[in-house]
């Protein structure tokens, strides 16, 4: 599948980030694609949900949907090969067609089913922002479409993108990579000067071609710039730079799971040292609470945090004015996540933590600038790379 | 036992007959413990009828005062079929309010203080059948002295004496001519209410009154024990206008405190009504969009099968009469009436009202609140007199002095004087 591209760096001295990689291919081993979801089955699913109305009409009775609690962390187990995934038999909630509070949620999950229910039979496919559009009075605000369509995507068992709805992407990426997109376009992040986005059907793209030793998750799109700029996939090539740009979507993740389910490529995440760049890197190894009846299509357990990493602090003696001190809100955020089923089997982890809630400091990836204008893309990149500073 | 042997025009002693019932039946809404016989022998024609309230779960406490909360003594029932799911009223209760007395009344020799009990209450009660349209269409107003006696005012025909209506998009006028109604306490006042704006009533919505309930007290520091004599009782009667009169402003805020409590459950339910409405005309529109478009004839038999109709818009008529009506008939488990209802008007919300002000439904569990501390409000004087009104109950039980019953007594004597007069 794979061919060579350009490459400059030497990575004879890079022994540990060979041996992670045939470490991460004799623990995982390759990953199997998702299984695909025909249309016929979304209607099916569909179909049975609206049949179910119709008959309990007949029985006079108020009919009800039966929706899982996705935000109720009760719900959720965690095992390391998969990370956050709800249980089998989780706690449900029934949303009434007969009460008037939940009689406008009632209807607009129907609404929503009707509007898949054509998107699929006419092969046609929508944003969750085309859907708000479509009706934004009857709607309210894109939040309650967002959440709606996570939940129709609970309820049936289905992915998003098999229900025909795509996800807005925002994501960017670069590097060593090129790849075929469904409607036949080729794209080669190689060659552009600046980013590619993250395609928007991440499922259709096809001869993915890489021979990048790693991937790098940046949290953040500024960050992510600064190494474009400093021409840090051509020095460290061959490489793949991804970003999020902060939560990463749907896409972005998708994106990345491809990647590392087509090539077992070793992941790193280069974050921010605060609560809420762990909670990102977590998001893309271990999932998020929400989507969590997806996360068989989306963790990628293997990703490992290469920076910037509280202890680097220290280590490194960055002044202290490039540093910022943890506010309530992320001291709360870091006890909480302290406390997740994650970071038990995560001891380094959780070591840095401690280390963070010690200082009561935190810094952002720029805070390496105060020791030089370069040192993340000349310097520290590159030595965690070649001494195995991930975690 | 009130004996009477009166020699009248049939006319006339039909008249006075009704007002004499209407009178006991007023009487006895306040006094469920009592038994009251009204026995009327006209040349061997006997009307009798019993007033009393058997069971205690029939009973509501005003601040003190038990009031008959069955609500087959306020509105006429409706026609077969309507639903009442709850027999009992549920008022709001509201802060006692000191009232201004007249110079008149003080050259009388009066010097304690009058404050007014207001309470209100939907009748129905419709809180078991959360999706029933209701409908609001009139107000009565029960008025009662110190002694617990009706307290018929001319102040009170005027509905915009106790309320600015249009707060809630409702216009009132008064009731012209509220004929009794065979078996309902006569009000002291009725009100008609029409909705501003044109808005028109839903079909099939159940008529609801608002029930009014303006209890006076009075208390004098000065008197042993402190309560209402007889002589008071007649100078606080003959002056009740100029008492009504001179606190008018008073009056409307403490009734209209009780008035919003009470609108806020119809507002309430008229949002829900306008939630339902909107939200069901969707889900027909998606099951139908699915059904018609769908070309799975397994899923179109099922649908048309279940309905036994043979096409789409014979399945969606069908859909649409039982989407509506399954939830009109949504129906609350009962205890949903046990709760003590919406918070007591005046109330900052999660604050406990006053102990004197408690008023909850007989039987229902509820943790009384302890000490005076806990009734440390603007008027602790006032509200601490106040409580010594169910003493005065008591008396007028049997279970007083001689004393209080003889006063009991001159009131009850000089009430049935005044019984043409109410009538007019």
């Amino acid at each position: 599948m794979s061919s060579s591209l350009t490459g400059k760096q030497d990575w004879s001295a890079f022994s540990l980030l060979h041996q992670h990689r045939a470490s991460l291919v004799r623990e995982h081993g390759p990953s199997s694609d998702s299984c695909q979801i025909t249309s016929t089955e979304v209607l099916e699913a569909i179909e049975n949900v609206m049949q179910d109305i119709v008959t309990s009409l007949a029985r006079n009775e108020a009919p009800v949907l039966i929706l899982e609690n996705r935000s109720d962390w009760g719900n959720i187990q965690f095992t390391e090969s998969i990370g956050l995934q709800m249980i089998s038999h989780c706690t449900t909630r029934k949303i009434r067609s007969d009460c008037p509070k939940s009689a406008p949620k009632f209807a607009l999950i129907l609404k929503i089913l009707s509007m898949i229910y054509k998107m699929v039979q006419n092969n046609t496919y929508a944003t969750k922002r085309d859907i708000y559009y479509t009706d934004p009075q009857l709607f309210g605000n894109q939040s309650i479409v967002d959440n709606i369509v996570n939940d129709i995507s609970c309820m049936l068992k289905i992915p998003r993108r098999s229900l025909h709805i795509m996800s807005t992407t925002k994501g960017c990426i670069a590097g060593n990579l090129s790849y075929t997109e469904e409607d036949g376009t080729k794209v080669n992040c190689t060659c552009s000067a600046t980013a590619v986005t993250v395609p928007s059907n991440v499922q259709g793209i096809r001869n993915l071609i890489s021979d990048a030793k790693f991937i790098l998750i940046v949290e953040k799109d500024a960050t992510f710039q600064r190494l474009l700029d400093d021409d840090f996939c051509n020095k460290l090539s061959p490489c793949i730079m991804i970003t999020g740009k902060g939560v990463p979507d749907l896409n972005t993740r998708l994106l990345v799971r491809k990647l590392w389910d087509t090539f077992q490529t070793p992941i790193f995440t280069l974050m921010d040292a605060d609560p809420h760049g762990i909670e990102i890197m977590c998001i893309y190894k271990y999932g998020s609470l929400s989507m969590s009846f997806e996360a068989h299509h989306l963790t990628i357990p293997a990703i490992r945090w290469l920076g910037l990493l509280p202890s680097d602090i220290e280590r490194l003696n960055i002044r202290k004015d490039a540093l910022i001190p943890l506010t309530k809100r992320d001291q709360n955020k870091l006890d909480s996540m302290q406390k997740r089923p994650y970071v038990a089997c995560q001891p380094q982890w959780k070591k840095e933590m401690e280390i963070m809630a010690a200082s009561k400091m935190k810094a952002e990836i720029q805070a390496l600038t105060s020791l030089s204008s370069d040192y993340l893309s000349r310097v520290y990149l590159p030595n965690k790379l070649r001494f195995g500073g991930w975690i | 036992m009130l004996l009477l042997q009166v020699e009248e025009e049939p006319g006339e002693l039909r008249a006075a007959c009704q007002a004499l019932q209407s009178f006991i039946h007023r009487v006895s809404l306040l006094r469920p413990k009592m038994r009251f016989h009204y026995c009327v022998n006209v040349q061997g024609a006997i009307s009798a009828q019993t007033y009393c309230e058997p069971s205690q779960a029939g009973v509501c406490v005003l601040n003190g005062t038990e009031l008959v909360a069955d609500w087959r003594h306020y509105i006429q029932p409706g026609p077969p079929g309507t639903p009442v799911p709850c027999r009992k009223l549920h008022p709001v209760l509201g802060r006692a309010t000191r009232l201004l007395l007249p110079a008149a009344v003080a050259e009388a020799g009066i010097s304690g203080e009058l404050s007014l009990v207001p309470a209100a209450a939907l009748c129905p009660c419709l809180r078991p059948l959360p999706n029933q349209p209701a409908q609001l269409n009139t107000v009565s107003v029960f008025c009662y002295d110190p002694a617990g006696l009706p307290l018929p005012a001319t102040f009170l025909r005027d509905p915009a004496h106790l309320a600015d209506w249009e707060r809630h998009g409702y216009v009132a006028t008064p009731d012209p001519g509220p004929d009794p109604k065979e078996g309902l306490a006569r009000p002291d006042a009725g009100y008609l209410l029409h909705r501003g704006g044109g808005d028109a009533a839903e079909p099939g919505a159940q008529p609801q009154t608002l029930l009014l309930f303006l209890l006076l007290r009075y208390a004098d520091p000065f008197q042993d024990p402190p309560v209402c004599d007889a002589r008071t009782q007649q100078v606080l009667v003959s002056h009740v206008e100029q008492i009504l009169g001179c606190s008018a402003g008073a009056v409307r805020e403490a009734v209209q405190g009780v008035v919003d409590a009470a609108l806020e459950e119809d507002a309430h339910r008229q949002r829900s009504q306008r939630r339902l409405c909107q939200a069901l005309p969707v889900v027909l529109e998606a099951v139908s969009s699915v059904v018609s478009s769908s070309t799975s004839a397994r899923f179109r038999r099922a649908c048309l099968q279940s309905w036994q109709v043979s096409d789409t818009p014979e399945l969606v008529a069908a859909l649409s009469g039982a989407l509506t009506g399954v939830t009109r008939r949504r129906r609350l488990p009962r205890s949903s009436c046990t709760d003590p209802g919406p918070p007591w008007a005046g109330s900052p919300p999660g604050q406990p009202p006053l102990p004197e002000e408690a008023s909850r439904d007989i039987g229902t569990p509820r943790s009384e609140p302890a000490g005076e501390a806990a009734g440390a409000g603007p008027e602790p004087k006032q509200s601490r007199r106040a409580s010594g009104t169910p003493e005065q109950g008591q008396s007028r039980d049997g279970a007083g002095s001689s004393q209080d019953l003889s006063q009991a007594d001159e009131l009850w004597l000089q009430e049935t004087r005044s019984l043409s007069e109410w009538a007019s």
